[in-house]
């Protein structure tokens, strides 16, 4: 019963001090040209979202089982509200020359550049020699992970990026030459590793060696791609 | 004939600097283009499409070849 206390105790002075940090920062803010009416409907949002403790309070009362979600719940809401308030805090709409010179768009790939060498590097080195019983879930792990480190990744490096407009901002001319040059690399990279599959099928390979060269060469062409679009941005002169 | 590969040099820093010390951010809004590309403009790592170098002569109320010199090899 005492930890379950503590739970939702310490969820209520986390929600609390998120609550003041929020409606801190927005009065902060309140006299410069970076605010905007749409902050006082998130005053007001974030005034109704601090009543939730004094009904956790309440919640003391009930079991044990809706203290201890309740605790947690605010805890999690708490720290999602204190990531936001400090980076509303740094975010500033006009960036100033010396701010860093990496796009959102760089940054992502990198994130896909070094996810894709990770998980993939991961997947070959352990079917490798493997039966399809054990490449095919192999397989499948491995693109979920991937799947869930590009969310994940995504959300820290939007919330992080500096100034915060620029995440929202179209391809423009520049983008999209590296685009275009990024996927020529990759588009030879193909062309040329597919050359190795008629060669495994006239050498009667296994089915599963053949599978996976194929696949090799998909995920190397996407790794030429991103690794030239890093390049790209990087050092190269357009 | 041998190919040689010219380099186009600019005065986009210069410029900025001369309007009011406009930033690379209200530059690149003006210009319709991310800062990054501005900054890379700037350090000569890119050059901007005919569209843009027209724009550029349009905020700036300079000729674009008084923004934008072919400079040829020896």
């Amino acid at each position: 019963m005492e930890f379950i206390s503590f739970t939702a105790a310490f969820g209520t002075v986390l929600w609390t001090g998120a609550c003041l940090f929020a409606v801190i920062t927005i009065w902060k803010r309140r006299k410069t040209d970076q605010f905007f009416p749409e902050h006082i409907l998130l005053t007001v949002g974030i005034l109704l979202l601090a009543i939730a403790p004094c009904v956790a309070l309440i919640v003391f009362a009930f079991g044990e089982t809706t203290s201890f979600l309740g605790g947690g719940i605010q805890i999690v809401f708490a720290l999602i509200l204190f990531g936001g308030s400090y980076r509303a805090r740094r975010h500033r709409l006009n960036p100033t020359d010396s701010e860093s010179s990496m796009s959102f768009r760089e940054k992502s790939s990198i994130l896909v550049l070094a996810a894709l060498v990770v998980v993939f590097l991961g997947y070959f080195a352990r079917t490798l020699g493997a039966t399809l019983a054990v490449a095919i879930p192999e397989f499948i792990g491995s693109v979920v992970l991937l799947i869930l480190i590009m969310i994940v990744g995504h959300i820290v490096i939007a919330v992080y990026h500096s100034p915060l407009d620029e995440v929202d901002e179209a391809m423009d001319e520049r983008d999209s030459a590296i685009e275009l040059r990024s996927v020529r690399n990759a588009y030879y990279t193909m062309v040329i590793g597919f050359w190795a599959i008629p060669v495994l099928l006239i050498l009667s390979f296994p089915a599963l060696i053949i599978a996976n060269t194929w696949f090799a060469i998909l995920v190397l062409s996407e790794v030429v791609k991103y690794g030239s679009v890093v390049a790209y941005y990087r050092f190269g002169e357009l | 004939m041998a190919k040689t590969k010219s380099r186009v040099r600019n005065r986009v820093r210069e410029l900025r600097f001369q309007h009011g010390e406009m930033t690379q951010q209200q530059l690149a809004k003006m210009i319709g283009v991310a800062r990054q590309t501005i900054i890379a403009v700037e350090q000569g790592k890119f050059c901007p499409s005919l569209e843009s170098a027209l724009r550029f002569e349009r905020v700036f109320d300079v000729p674009v070849s008084g923004i934008f010199t072919l400079e040829e090899p020896d």
